[in-house]
């Protein structure tokens, strides 16, 4: 009886529908968790983000004559 | 050719183009074989440059017969993150509004490094627009989540995914990856490469995408602190096309600084005794017994206390927001791959300018704080991360960090980000058979220093050396 022969091609196909079917099952988890929030939810984690920052920043004192990091040059 | 060849550094490989015991054609033929295949089985791949690269390297080999050598990267095979204009060619920055774009114009780097005769073949992935909207997933990315080639269910980390993974897989000789804040060095350490960020202004960002003007970086990925030197010598240098181009050159030349026992290097026994996960410990409290070997001084130091993640986060989300305001405002935002990072984006806009100013006030105090803190050591020594790289699954806002830990040094990548400073990533050791790696942080346009004392470390170790499993 001949046995079929197996090539580096058909290993390299094996291997590649491996990671197929991996993959797509992490993107299903990933795609399950994000539907746990919505987009108004995210919007507003990103705006508790944003407010968070600005109060840790009004505790900082800043000297009165300390200016922005950034330089304007004249061209 | 031997496998070994794929994982060897840029000294080996070009001394043995020079010798002509290997072909440029050859070399660039078996990295783009892998790039090819290995590269979307960790979506790693962006696009790949078959044709150009092989004919590239025809004239290197030309050149190499004739013995016109260009130096260390001539005929060296190299990968750029996708946010690097190759023109001609899709320049994707990741994201799916922009998978379409074309440029007429390469980036100033990638026009340098051909001068070098080093090859591109082929663009790699990243996190989609650099993730500069705050992403809640590693799957915020046109090409998918990046798959860490140690274990294929971990993050390579990011923004420079594509680039972390291509280096640590062997699909590529050394690529270039981007920093905003941390994203040379997580994707270094996550996939055990050597990565350098550079000093604010050394590098060029022509052509390259914005995610924050004040902040953006380009830099090397390598499999040591020696091509780290290679690849810098090669791309850094003033460029009129870039408004933050500070003007200055770098030569590698880390034989002409000071002896190891005159460097200072400042930690916080915290981050090795406490604040590191705890299946990282013995790795790095090995590592930092390997440092103490070096001949240098190490002693105690505490980075200035500012809220540091609160700067570059308001610096980062204004910034961003304004250079991608028509993404935002035309609703091709929400095509992005994470939800969280479309309205990220969004929120970006919204901040008044006050705080942004605030937060740029206090950069210039961070920038004093550290230049009084560097008169008292020379170097910067921290965990490079934490713990191992992170379930690809996991959502990345997860953990809020307890308000009663010490401080440490955890702060170190968005504080040398604010202050502009070059940091280097070395790999020092595998926990639950994933990389670790050590940051060494310096003053500005001390890259030399860090790369010799990088390269110390890594002659009495061989961490940069260790390979993935197959």
């Amino acid at each position: 009886m001949t046995q079929p022969r197996l090539t580096r091609r058909n290993l390299f196909g094996a291997a590649a529908a491996a990671v197929a079917a991996a993959t797509p099952s992490q993107a299903q988890a990933q795609a399950q968790a994000q539907t746990t929030t919505s987009k108004d939810d995210d919007l507003k984690s990103a705006r508790d983000s944003i407010a968070n920052n600005a109060a840790q920043l009004t505790k900082v004192d800043v000297p009165i004559a300390t200016e922005p990091a950034f330089i304007f040059r004249a061209l | 050719m031997a496998d070994d060849l794929v994982f060897a550094t840029i000294a080996e490989l070009n001394a043995k183009l020079k010798k002509r015991e290997l072909s440029a054609v050859e070399l660039t033929k078996t990295y783009l074989d892998r790039l090819e295949s290995l590269g979307p089985q960790h979506n790693a791949l962006a696009l790949a440059f078959r044709k150009g690269a092989l004919k590239k390297a025809k004239y290197v080999d030309a050149d190499i017969k004739i013995e016109r050598f260009r130096g260390p990267l001539q005929g060296i095979p190299f990968g750029a993150k996708d946010l690097l204009a190759v023109a001609g060619n899709p320049t994707t920055w990741g994201a799916k509004p922009f998978a379409t774009q074309v440029f007429d114009e390469s980036a100033t780097i990638i026009k340098k490094l051909d001068k070098t005769g080093a090859i591109l073949i082929g663009k790699l992935a990243m996190v989609e627009l650099a993730g500069g909207g705050g992403y809640r997933y590693p799957s915020a990315s046109l090409t998918g989540p990046g798959l860490n080639p140690w274990d294929k269910s971990r993050w390579t980390g990011g923004s420079s995914s594509g680039s972390g993974a291509a280096v640590a897989a062997g699909m590529v000789g050394f690529a270039l990856g981007s920093e905003t804040s941390g994203s040379i060095l997580t994707p270094s350490a996550y996939c055990g490469v050597t990565g350098l960020r550079p000093t604010y202004g050394l590098v060029s960002r022509a052509g390259a995408m914005a995610l924050s003007w004040t902040l953006d970086k380009i830099g090397p990925m390598c499999r040591s602190a020696q091509d780290c030197g290679f690849v810098l010598d090669a791309i850094a240098g003033g460029d009129a096309n870039d408004p933050g181009s500070a003007g200055k050159s770098f030569y590698y030349a880390p034989q002409y600084q000071r002896d190891f026992k005159e460097i200072r290097i400042g930690f916080a026994p915290a981050d090795f005794d406490v604040l590191v996960d705890s299946a990282t410990r013995t790795a790095f409290n090995a590592a930092l017994t390997v440092v103490n070997s070096l001949g240098t001084k190490t002693q105690e130091a505490a980075l200035p206390d500012f809220p540091y993640q609160a700067i570059t986060g308001t610096i980062i989300a204004c910034e961003a927001a304004s250079i991608f305001e028509q993404l935002i405002t035309s609703g091709r935002v929400d095509e992005l791959a994470d939800q969280r990072q479309a309205q990220g984006l969004k929120a970006g806009l919204e901040i008044p300018a006050k705080d942004y100013l605030k937060a740029m006030r206090i950069r210039t105090l961070v920038q004093a704080a550290f230049q009084k803190l560097f008169s008292d050591v020379d170097i910067l020594l921290a965990p490079a991360r934490y713990t191992i790289a992170t379930k690809v699954t996991d959502p990345l806002d997860r953990n809020s960090p307890d308000p009663n830990r010490p401080k440490g040094m955890m702060g170190l990548i968005a504080a040398g980000n604010l202050a502009g400073l070059p940091a280097l990533s070395l790999p020092c050791g595998l926990a639950d058979g994933l990389p670790i790696a050590l940051q060494l942080v310096g003053r500005p346009w001390s890259e030399n220093l860090l790369l010799k004392v990088g390269a110390e470390f890594q002659s009495r170790t061989d961490w940069h050396r260790r390979r993935p499993p197959a």
